[in-house]
């Protein structure tokens, strides 16, 4: 699994998802945190369409960790405050990069959860899609 | 007569202090920071553009705090981020990769991926609804698992495209818009360097998103009406959420997906300056649904490049007093004590009327 697949599961899911899959790994295996969780501001550069100018349309708060398991590095960066998940996501990130047992079944869980995300934004979508507006041209009066 | 230092007011100070939070504590009933992110959402997405902070938490928890204030709301988060450290810039961003959630244009009937008009006021009766003041929660929840179970069984099959090319993308290809030389320079920053005049297109932008709604709104209205040179039609309005990645620290070349923030973009179609061949077209994108911000943005933004002498194609009196924070806070510093000022401008005035009545 791509890292940028990885990081969007991870950032769209509950909290809860994130800890339940890092926890068992933070408990067997020594975890070094590199990065505390922090809170950090991301500035957003967006592009125009007039002249295809960049400016920045704004900072968005979120929270950045960084982790050591088994030599490989686990990073995080999500949209937010919670240092906690922040945490536990840097930890799965790590895991992801390891050859340890718990790898497989912590990517199956990924997966999984990806699928179920796609759904529910696959639902988020239908809910808009009675509003889509069907013209009908009248004919023309003398 | 010579100045004169006062003390005092300290106790009085404190006291108005405790008041406020005797005000703010009014009725019986707690404000959770979840209820009003999640049921004051239009105000928050203006709270979060006014401060130029997108943290819907954050911006639920500063209205609670200053008892729904939309300026002091935009001081508590500017004064907050002012704390934190910047680690990281998004990759850019197009309105073009948008989630789209609504998606109209006046210009057109007809347009690629079709016209969705999301959740929208715009054709609501403006009638007051006496049966939300007796509202049942568990009913409400009960509505809103039907109409999401129906609304998705009906519309699943309905192509409705996540994404879609841009309207105007058809009037570009043939060659019926104002040619813009493009600005590829690195960006200006108005939070980290004082607004230069006259300013890149960038600054205008970044300070134009960041405006007071209510300011812009009323530049953009004064201008449509008569003050300025717009004829806008909506060339399209989309609304929805885009990704926010940045670099990834340690894989170099990879993308980072931090999280979705929604946005409301414009392109308007505001008519041919003198000598043109082209339509001018104004640009909008703000944090949120603002469908009214991204408009007067959009207006603005193509006045702003008239040569003309309203007041909205007048960079510095356009781009320098509508931020909240400024404005709010210059207007409020007439509140603070002027004493010695205004004795001062009594002395003249007396020293006057006795010179002309002696």
């Amino acid at each position: 699994m791509e890292a940028i697949e990885r990081s969007k599961i991870l950032a769209k899911s509950p909290a809860g998802f994130v800890t339940r899959l890092a926890r068992p790994v933070m408990e067997k295996y020594g975890v070094h945190v590199l990065r505390q969780p922090a809170k950090t501001l991301v500035m957003i550069r967006m592009r125009e369409t007039v002249a295809k100018a960049d400016f920045y349309l704004g900072e968005m708060l979120a929270v950045e960790a960084l982790v050591e398991l088994e030599g490989q590095r686990g990073f995080a960066l999500q949209m937010g405050d919670d240092t906690e998940k922040a945490l536990a996501a840097a930890v799965v990130d790590a895991v992801c990069q390891t050859e340890l047992p718990e790898r497989q079944a912590v990517e199956q869980a990924l997966a999984e959860q990806g699928r179920a995300l796609q759904e529910a934004e696959e639902r988020a979508r239908a809910r808009h899609a009675g509003t889509r507006v069907h013209f009908e041209t009248l004919d023309e009066f003398d | 007569m010579g100045y004169v230092a006062v003390t005092g007011g300290q106790e009085a100070i404190e006291a108005s202090i405790q008041l406020l939070k005797d005000y703010r504590s009014g009725g019986e009933e707690a404000l959770s920071i979840e209820v009003i992110q999640q049921r004051m959402r239009l105000l928050i997405d203006r709270i979060m553009s006014e401060a130029g902070l997108y943290a819907p938490d954050y911006a639920a928890l500063a209205l609670k705090q200053c008892e729904g204030s939309p300026e002091e709301a935009v001081f508590l988060l500017r004064a907050y981020r002012s704390t934190l450290p910047r680690n990281y810039t998004s990759r850019t961003v197009s309105g073009e990769q948008m989630h789209i959630r609504r998606r109209i244009s006046s210009a057109f009937k007809d347009i690629p991926g079709g016209q969705v008009l999301g959740p929208t006021y715009d054709y609501v009766h403006r009638l007051l609804d006496f049966s939300l003041a007796q509202e049942d929660e568990q009913e409400l929840q009960q509505w809103k698992k039907q109409f999401r179970s129906q609304a998705e069984e009906e519309n699943g099959q309905q192509e409705l495209a996540d994404t879609a090319p841009r309207v105007l993308d058809l009037l570009r290809q043939e060659g019926l818009l104002e040619e813009v030389p493009e600005d590829r320079s690195e960006p200006c920053d108005v939070t980290m360097e004082k607004l230069p005049i006259p300013a890149p297109r960038s600054a205008v932008l970044q300070t134009l998103t960041r405006a007071d709604t209510g300011f812009i709104s009323g530049l953009a209205y004064s201008d449509i009406r008569g003050f300025g040179m717009s004829h806008p039609t909506i060339g399209e309005l989309r609304y929805g959420t885009v990704e926010v990645l940045v670099d990834h620290p340690l894989l170099e070349g990879q993308p980072w997906y931090v999280g979705e923030i929604e946005i409301t973009e414009v392109e308007g179609l505001m008519g041919s300056r003198p000598g043109s061949n082209g339509i001018g077209v104004g640009y909008g994108c703000v944090f949120g649904r603002n469908d009214t911000k991204a408009i007067a943005m959009a207006v603005l933004d193509h006045a702003l490049t008239l040569e003309d002498t309203g007041p909205t194609s007048d960079a510095e009196f356009v781009l320098l007093h509508g931020d909240c924070l400024e404005m709010n806070g210059f207007i409020s510093h007439l509140k603070l004590p002027h004493y010695v000022t205004f004795q001062s401008k009594l002395d003249g005035l007396r020293s006057q009327k006795k010179e002309q009545n002696p």
